[in-house]
């Protein structure tokens, strides 16, 4: 895979082309074979072309190409564009990478160990890595292994762990970001001066 | 900055620029004395190390610790302050060059500043009064000793501290929280209204606003708060109060002022007799010993780093016939408290500006009314705490993922009400500091060897601490409420307190009530070292109170020679 398609933020604004999420959709739209591999439907899609000729030049620290694409993909998933910019436009795959080059061994084998699972589980499910699968394919694997579910099999417990754990760094890195920060939560990207106003309730009114 | 004259004999030197060094070369210059300020940490400039301003994504990690930023590795004790991170790393003591033990089983958090100012750049600016139940605790429950001065003697210092620096606060009429010279209150949060609701109807406990030294008003001019919230990295507009941009710049317009930084006092100096002569300190820029001369030596190094300097100047430690120098460690008891969700706010949205400050919920355990005795312990706490409001992080426990979840994570909040205690620590002779018999600083200065442990009254103070908290967010109707029991390491609090503790027996005590060494009456140790006991306050306005009364006193008696 070309480490060009490992980011899908967009150098020329948010709005200018499909994310990643949005050419994964198409892909199964037009195909909807599980069986399908990655680099026949690549070839078959003239905007995820489009999408890697684009580029974005990330070179991941820690990760494979392989891997940035697998985990910008699953960030995606987590927090993705709606009214507001998503993981992608935020980068916050590059900011998971760039944490986990700098953690210690078991975080990184931690994280390493469950992107390895995620493409076993699918493999196993359907016979191809996840980033082969079709959108629905691979949302059904995830929702397996989120916290919606309290308990999860034993065979799933370790991709929770891990689904848990980046979803954790993925909100962290999205809602820190200057994207994150000014254009999904409306703050300023500067500190302003401020006046602090409290409780403005007359005595007996409800604070509710 | 001018150099110090190793011929010069100054009227006085003061070893450390922090909160009670300001205060004491403030008024010693502005009575006419020359004053030397030997400072161990750096100097710095507001305009470029002050940086208050930096938001997450100014940070390549948005603030998480940086394995690639030295000056935060040099600071590996440090960094367990919540005020040591990669923006102001350099404010606080390089640990690597500045070690200290620990007795085996036992730990101690030494927190310290490395910046002209001390920790007075980096501190939580809370400023309450203590009163006579602190003043004379031994004398209501029998445990340890009375201080030799009563509420009495030091309000009017806590008076004119309060007016120079700016406390803002709400006047209670409580006779265990004593009401200062305030500056307009800052406000409650609804969800603290609530609270304060709570414990007037359900508990008959009063609750108060934070007090604490940040102008809520222009405020001899200096500007008002800005509100952005760390003030812990400096503030550029000046309004909270630190050392550097308030009693040194006093200092600096008398012209007998000279303020020395990177000069690490090594030992105080004393002539044949009982007399000091000066001290003799580590010039960190060029690692060479120096010696400075004085008529009168005033150590304002903070507590523990004046004892050591104390412990390093003689045998056995310098004057210390009484055997208390280094004994009755105290600080308070941190970390242990509790936190609720308030379900009743959910979905309130958090105001853009950050008040510096919380709630304040005064003791209210063994008062003098007996309904108020508790059995299990002697003295007491107040909590600290008030209402957070999430932007973003209620996202970690909302389950699921998705378009759906990030528009849950956006247009949802969490209120959460905290309640931290802080409990007094009883002065025992046991938990004390000597100097290692081995280890030394970078300049082969021995260093501090710290064997502090907390008793039963504590851990029984605690106990309570969790019940009445967990019992008051219950009241208010909070949910999912979580408890922190174990305390904190001694020194973690940072108001480490009481190593050469005042009193008015030479055999007892460190200090008279002056601040003065019994034997070496031109010795002063005006930092915390001289508290008796320490209350559950936060410590810096009482130590800046101190230090002007003894620092009057002092100027009194040197004008009429009776300190040489």
């Amino acid at each position: 895979m070309s480490k060009q398609t490992t980011d899908g933020r967009s150098r020329s604004g948010p709005a200018a082309r499909p994310t990643r999420r949005k050419v994964l959709a198409a892909g199964a739209g037009a195909f909807g074979y599980a069986t399908l591999q990655a680099e026949p439907i690549r070839a078959a899609i003239p905007a995820l072309a489009a999408y890697q000729a684009e580029g974005s030049g990330w070179t991941p620290r820690l990760l494979t190409p392989a891997q940035g694409e697998l985990l910008a993909t699953l960030c995606d998933h987590i927090l993705p564009r709606t009214d507001t910019p998503g993981a992608l436009d935020a980068g916050v795959h590059e900011f998971i990478d760039l944490e986990l080059s700098l953690a210690g061994g078991d975080d990184q084998l931690a994280a390493l160990g469950g992107l390895d699972w995620i493409d076993r589980r699918a493999t196993s499910l359907h016979g191809s890595p996840f980033l082969s699968l079709g959108n629905e394919q691979q949302l059904d694997l995830l929702r397996e292994i989120s916290d919606e579910h309290e308990d999860h099999e034993p065979e799933l417990v370790a991709g929770a762990a891990f689904f848990s754990d980046l979803k954790r760094r993925t909100l962290f890195a999205f809602y820190t970001s200057k994207t994150g920060r000014t254009e999904a939560l409306g703050l300023p990207d500067r500190v302003r001066v401020e006046r602090f106003r409290g409780c403005q309730h007359e005595p007996g009114e409800s604070h509710v | 900055m001018k150099q110090t004259s190793d011929t010069k004999t100054y009227d006085a030197i003061v070893v450390g620029s922090g909160a009670t060094g300001g205060w004491t070369a403030k008024v010693m210059t502005e009575a006419g004395m020359d004053v030397l300020m030997l400072e161990a940490g750096r100097a710095f400039d507001p305009e470029n190390d002050f940086r208050e301003h930096t938001l997450p994504h100014d940070m390549e990690l948005r603030g998480r610790p940086d394995p690639r930023n030295e000056l935060l590795q040099r600071r590996h004790r440090q960094s367990y302050c919540y005020a040591c991170t990669e923006v102001n790393a350099d404010f606080f003591i390089d640990d690597v060059d500045n070690p200290y033990t620990e007795a085996p089983g036992t730990h101690f958090n030494w927190i310290q500043g490395n910046v002209v100012g001390g920790r007075s750049i980096m501190w939580a600016r809370q400023s309450y009064r203590m009163s006579d139940y602190d003043f004379k605790a031994a004398s209501m429950d029998g445990y340890g000793m009375d201080w030799p001065i009563s509420y009495a003697d030091i309000a009017p210092y806590y008076d004119r501290v309060e007016r120079y620096i700016g406390v803002n606060g709400r006047k209670e009429g409580l006779e265990i929280l004593p009401d200062g010279d305030f500056l307009p209150p800052m406000a409650f949060t609804c969800g603290e209204v609530m609270l304060k609701e709570t414990l007037t109807e359900k508990f008959n406990r009063p609750m108060t606003i934070g007090r604490n030294a940040v102008l809520t008003r222009r405020h001899n001019g200096r500007d008002m708060c800005h509100y952005c919230g760390p003030c812990h990295y400096g503030c550029r507009t000046n309004s909270y109060f630190n050392s550097p941009q308030t009693t040194l710049v006093d200092c600096e317009a008398t012209g007998r002022f000279t303020l020395v930084p990177d000069a690490a006092v090594i030992k105080v100096d004393m002539l044949a007799g009982d007399l000091a002569s000066g001290v003799t300190y580590v010039d960190k820029t060029t690692n060479l010993t120096r010696e400075a001369k004085a008529d009168i030596v005033v150590l304002c190094a903070s507590t523990l780093a004046s004892t050591r300097i104390l412990l390093n100047s003689a045998e056995g430690g310098l004057a210390n016939e009484s055997d208390c120098l280094g004994r009755y460690v105290m600080d308070h008891i941190y970390a242990t408290g509790v936190r609720g969700v308030l379900e009743a706010r959910a979905g309130a949205r958090p105001e853009r500006a950050n008040r510096p400050n919380g709630i304040y919920v005064p003791r209210f355990q063994n008062l003098k009314d007996p309904a108020t005795k508790n059995p299990n312990y002697i003295r007491g706490y107040g909590y600290q705490g008030g209402e957070n409001i999430t932007t973003w992080q209620h996202g970690n426990s909302l389950p699921g993922f998705g378009a759906d979840f990030k528009r849950m994570v956006e247009s949802s909040t969490v209120s959460t009400i905290g309640l931290g205690g802080f409990g007094e620590i009883l002065p025992r002779p046991e938990n004390r500091v000597t100097l290692d018999p081995e280890t030394k600083d970078k300049w082969g200065v021995p260093v501090l060897r710290m064997n502090t442990t907390l008793g039963s009254n504590e851990y029984a103070m605690v106990q309570d601490m969790i019940e009445e908290g967990r019992a008051m967010l219950e009241a208010l109707g909070c949910t999912d409420i979580t408890q922190n029991t174990e305390p904190a390491p001694i020194g973690s609090g940072i108001h480490e307190v009481g190593t050469a503790r005042m009193g008015d027996h030479p055999l007892t005590s460190y200090l008279n009530q002056y601040q003065q060494s019994h034997t070496v009456k031109n010795l002063f140790v005006m930092d915390g070292s001289c508290y008796v006991s320490v209350g559950c306050v936060n410590p810096t306005l009482t130590m800046m109170s101190l230090a002007l009364r003894s620092t009057e006193y002092l100027v009194d008696r040197h004008k009429r020679g009776e300190l040489a």
